[in-house]
């Protein structure tokens, strides 16, 4: 997809979000929906204005940087596991878990090396954050 | 002004020296750390301070406060993982720089305009503290909805090439700052439900989301990416910036460190409009305008001095009236009724010694972090020689901890999250990420101040043109709209005639 | 929150797996209580007056338990976040945590069908503190009574502006209560907080505000405001120049409370065990000198009697809800 393809659809997508919350806002009570009305407005000039500008097709084969999908969804499951494992199995089991996947897969570190630092940084986090700041990190199985 | 040597000689005790190194360290630590901010600096402090005498309490947190936001630009610079919106200006010319192998330069430039619009405004704290305060109360309701709205015409001025997707941006942050509770009426407006929501759409999440999060991505996702990823793997530049370079910005520091102060002196207004303002008016007044945002170092002195600037004048309204500038010194507040300490007018009479303590103890850490940070920028810059895809995993973990510890909340931590992948998205299709979060902060500064205007005024628009600060302020923003358009006519009137 | 109440019902089950395996009975878990930290949970930031309280109190409370006590903040949504972490809480006693009068009881019915949390699942301890509210205009105002103000609303209604800090809040309704007592309608303007609403009092931005008496008392003190009326009963000796309401012929009531809560379903053991802690630290003379120097009045309500408190509050507030709402659905 073309940069302008792209903003098209953007511009399409968030006119759409902004004339809902123009609607929505003329329906609220009082003088609450004033300001949604505005600032919906002006969202809606702003991807009217960007849509017609890619109509003038200022550069219409600029397309931007290529994204390496498998390294993408590799990463973003990573991270969905990151935050899955968090509020069930507790903060100390993902962290080292996340680190070591990502440090292997993504980083292409040696399982030693990634596996020396997943330990080393979850243990950092464990004495700035629950020891000094005794934040409450989800404990999860290693509840005490 | 006989109380400041008795408060000297508390500053220069050991166990007073040991408490200012350790929360000048402390800050820095908390400020560079991607999903940290000086607000939770200062707050998870509080606890610790407890069991401390006044004097030496108010000097860590003063410390921690300080270098929270001096420590911001390191990350700012080096990662483009901006802690706090204090340093999202920063980020603009800093990481190019950084990207470009010469951290260091960036790095030791914002170090040195930390330290000169902290200490600028430290003297503007201890000189003429009370009548500055009346600042304070001149700006009505009319006054911060024109500030507001000239913030944001500014930071969509200068966050991008592309001024309209720099207003999609805005209005998208704008139309989120509606979300939440109404305290006018009562009502929750695009809730749906989620009583996580009703005070907004959470602040840091976003940022952190929208900045460090979507770095993350950036650093990891590319096959061999990095911070100077396609520049070889030499920092080229070198370790401190020329005595030349700080010549040339010494304008731009003494300017931005006053639009900071002042800045500061208002409650409720927010550091980023300071370090945004300064951040235009120093590219408005440089003769290579268009150097700016492509790593220009003037960039990184304007807006480092004047969100170090803006440290001191939110303690004049605090000290002075009891009247908290921002988050951190309302946090700051607590710290003082904590310790029998009730902000206002007594606190320079009958707590007159401890209070200048607190004072001259900013002054010196001030000196301590740019000290420190003069001698620790050659090795920070060795950050961005690791390769992305080690790094990214340890800033993500650090933004979703930090997300978390924020209020204990796992919807803020898929939040951050989910605007991180969004982040990520708006950059590879060039939309510019600060005027969204910038206007997430400004929205409901505008809004409420917009609303009591009127309900002031009775429903009456001409209410912002009658008195004199805010017609000042609206010639400002006519101004600020107008001087691009005139620019650009006399660029092609005078192409004409030549 | 489901995936925070799946995790509370993790934690639950853990718990109840120790309790059996161990062979431990309710009696013996509360003969030895307590035998490790106690969270206390805030509804609101730190460093803001309800975290203040609590942090000293834990301070003390420390002292009597034998026990670190934790303030964990829970922010969010006027506190009702902080209340559903409380009320969805493990019942052991070792999660306790602040609760504000009026707005603990009213969320359930003003936020019927979003509130996540009931009034059963919470069994208030006891009252600390009740702040009263306190009607101030700035010291060069030319208002110097009620009568002053409502003569000047009634010649002009546009005249006067008065902030509250949030529809719904207690400031809100006391004022309210004053305009439905002197028969006016009031302009109000909604501040977020203390800070700018005294920033705009001071700056002459609005003609009077309406908070409480810890968040006024020091800019009346330092003469800087004027305060008009306080809505309590009797004049609070921090304040002791400004006349009640009641005295100028406007009888209206109002004040914020903070108080402390358990989960319903803690063992009776426990609860009396937290009730005597938080007697012995209520009657500290030193708690009480901290207190005085913030400006919070103490106001001691403790058990069965803070629970009927609560209740009855609820019960009047629900009454005029139904009567009038004052939050637009």
């Amino acid at each position: 997809m073309t940069l302008d393809t792209i903003d098209r659809c953007v511009a399409v997508l968030v006119g759409a979000l902004c004339a809902a919350a123009v609607v929505t806002g003329l329906g609220m009570p009082g003088d609450a929906g004033v300001f949604p009305v505005i600032t919906g407005t002006l969202g809606l000039l702003a991807s009217a204005g960007i849509a017609l500008g890619t109509l003038r097709g200022r550069a219409p084969d600029d397309l931007p940087p290529s994204l390496p999908w498998p390294r993408f969804l590799l990463w973003c499951l990573c991270v969905l596991g990151l935050l899955g494992l968090m509020v069930t199995a507790g903060a100390f089991v993902a962290l080292p878990l996340f680190l070591l996947a990502s440090l292997r897969w993504l980083g292409h570190l040696r399982w030693p090396a990634a596996l020396a630092i997943a330990v080393v940084f979850s243990a950092v986090i464990y004495v700035v954050f629950v020891y000094l700041l005794s934040v409450p990190l989800p404990a999860g199985w290693l509840v005490a | 002004m006989d109380v400041l040597l008795p408060a000297l000689g508390n500053v220069l005790t050991p166990m007073a020296l040991l408490t200012l190194f350790l929360g000048t360290l402390a800050g820095m630590t908390i400020g560079s750390l991607p999903g940290l901010s000086s607000t939770m600096g200062v707050a998870l402090c509080i606890p610790i301070t407890f069991n401390m005498p006044p004097d030496l309490a108010l000097m860590l947190l003063g410390a921690v406060y300080v270098s929270s936001v001096y420590g911001g630009s390191v990350t700012a610079i080096l990662l483009r993982t901006p802690g706090t919106d204090a340093s999202i200006a920063t980020a603009l010319d800093g990481y190019p720089l950084a990207a470009a192998g010469r951290g260091g330069e960036a790095l030791g430039m914002a170090t040195l305009a930390s330290l000169f619009g902290g200490l600028f405004s430290v003297v503007v704290l201890i000189a003429i503290a009370p009548p500055l305060s009346t600042v304070a109360l001149a700006f009505g309701p009319q006054e911060y909805t024109v500030l507001a709205i000239f913030g944001l015409v500014t930071i969509v001025g200068v966050a991008s090439d592309r001024p309209l997707k720099g207003v999609l941006s805005a209005a998208v942050g704008l139309v989120l700052a509606c979300v939440g509770l109404d305290t006018f009426t009562g009502m929750q407006r695009f809730t749906f439900g989620h009583s996580e929501l009703f005070e907004g759409v959470p602040l840091l999440p976003v940022l952190i989301g929208l900045f460090s999060v979507s770095q993350a991505f950036n650093l990891c996702v590319p096959e061999g990416g990095g911070v100077l990823a396609g520049k070889g793997q030499q920092l080229k530049g070198r370790r401190l910036p020329l005595w030349h370079d700080i010549r040339r910005s010494l304008r731009t520091l003494l300017r931005s460190s006053v639009i900071g102060s002042v800045v500061g002196i208002l409650p409720g207004a927010g550091t980023s409009i300071a370090s945004f303002i300064s951040y235009s008016e120093a590219r408005r007044h440089s003769p290579t305008p268009e150097r700016f945002g492509k790593g220009e170092l003037e960039g990184v002195a304007a807006s480092e001095s004047a969100n170090n600037a803006v440290t001191g004048g939110t303690l004049i309204p605090t000290l002075t009236l009891g009247i908290p500038g921002n988050a951190v010194t309302a946090v700051f507040v607590g710290g003082l009724t904590i310790h029998g300490m009730i902000p206002g007018p007594s606190l320079f009479t009958q707590h007159a010694e401890t209070t200048y303590t607190l004072i001259l103890s900013l002054f010196l850490a001030n000196i301590l972090f740019a000290v420190l940070g003069l001698w620790l920028c050659r090795y920070l810059v060795v950050v961005t020689k690791v390769p992305g895809a080690v790094l990214g995993p340890m800033i993500l973990v650090f933004s979703v901890i930090g997300t978390y510890a924020l209020r204990n909340e796992v919807f803020d931590v898929w939040l951050a999250v989910a605007f991180g992948v969004v982040g990520f998205f708006m950059e590879r299709w060039r939309y510019p990420a600060a005027p969204l979060v910038i206007a997430l902060i400004l929205g409901p500064i505008l809004e409420v101040n917009f609303r009591r205007s009127m309900q002031i005024s009775h429903w009456d628009l001409t209410t912002f043109f009658t008195r004199p600060l805010s017609l000042t302020l609206c010639l400002l923003v006519v101004l600020a709209l107008a001087y691009p358009l005139w620019n650009q006519w006399r660029r092609r009137h005078s192409s004409v005639q030549h | 929150m489901k995936t925070q109440s799946r995790l509370a019902r993790k934690v639950v089950l853990g718990a109840m797996a120790t309790i059996l395996t161990g062979g431990l009975s309710t009696a013996t878990l509360a003969a030895d209580y307590p035998n490790k930290p106690i969270q206390m949970i805030v509804a609101f930031g730190a460093g803001g007056s309800t975290d203040t309280m609590a942090r000293i109190f834990a301070k003390y409370a420390e002292e009597e338990l034998g026990q670190r006590v934790v303030v964990v903040n829970r922010p969010g949504a006027g506190g009702e976040l902080g209340w559903v972490h409380l009320a969805n809480a493990d019942p052991d006693g070792y999660t306790i945590g602040l609760i504000n009068s009026p707005a603990v009881e009213v969320y359930p019915f003003t936020r019927e069908d979003t509130v996540g949390y009931s009034l059963d699942e919470i069994r208030p301890l006891a009252n600390v503190i009740t702040d009263p509210g306190v009607l101030a205009v700035v010291a060069d105002s030319p208002y110097q009574s009620l009568d002053d103000l409502v003569a000047a609303v009634k010649d002009d209604p546009e005249s006067v502006i008065i902030s509250h800090e949030g529809v719904g809040g207690d400031d809100h309704l006391a004022a309210l209560n004053f305009a439905e007592e002197a028969d006016i309608g009031l302009s109000f303007v909604s501040y977020n907080g203390n800070a700018e609403a005294t920033a705009a009092l001071l700056g002459g931005h609005i003609t009077a505000f309406e908070g409480n008496m810890s968040e006024a008392a020091a800019q009346i003190q330092e003469g800087k405001a004027r305060g008009l009326a306080v809505w309590a009963d009797e004049r609070v000796e921090a304040i002791a120049d400004v006349p009640t309401g009641k005295e100028q012929g406007y009888d209206v009531q109002s004040a914020a409370s903070r108080g402390f809560a358990v989960p319903a379903d803690v063992p009776q053991e426990v609860y009396d065990t937290l009730l005597a802690v938080t007697r012995d630290v209520v009657d500290n003379p030193e708690f009480r000198a901290e207190m005085e120097q913030l400006n919070m009045p103490v106001n001691p309500i403790y058990g069965e009697e803070y629970v009927e408190f609560i209740h009855d509050s609820h019960d009047r507030l629900k009454a005029l809800w139904e009567k009038d709402p004052w939050v637009e659905q």
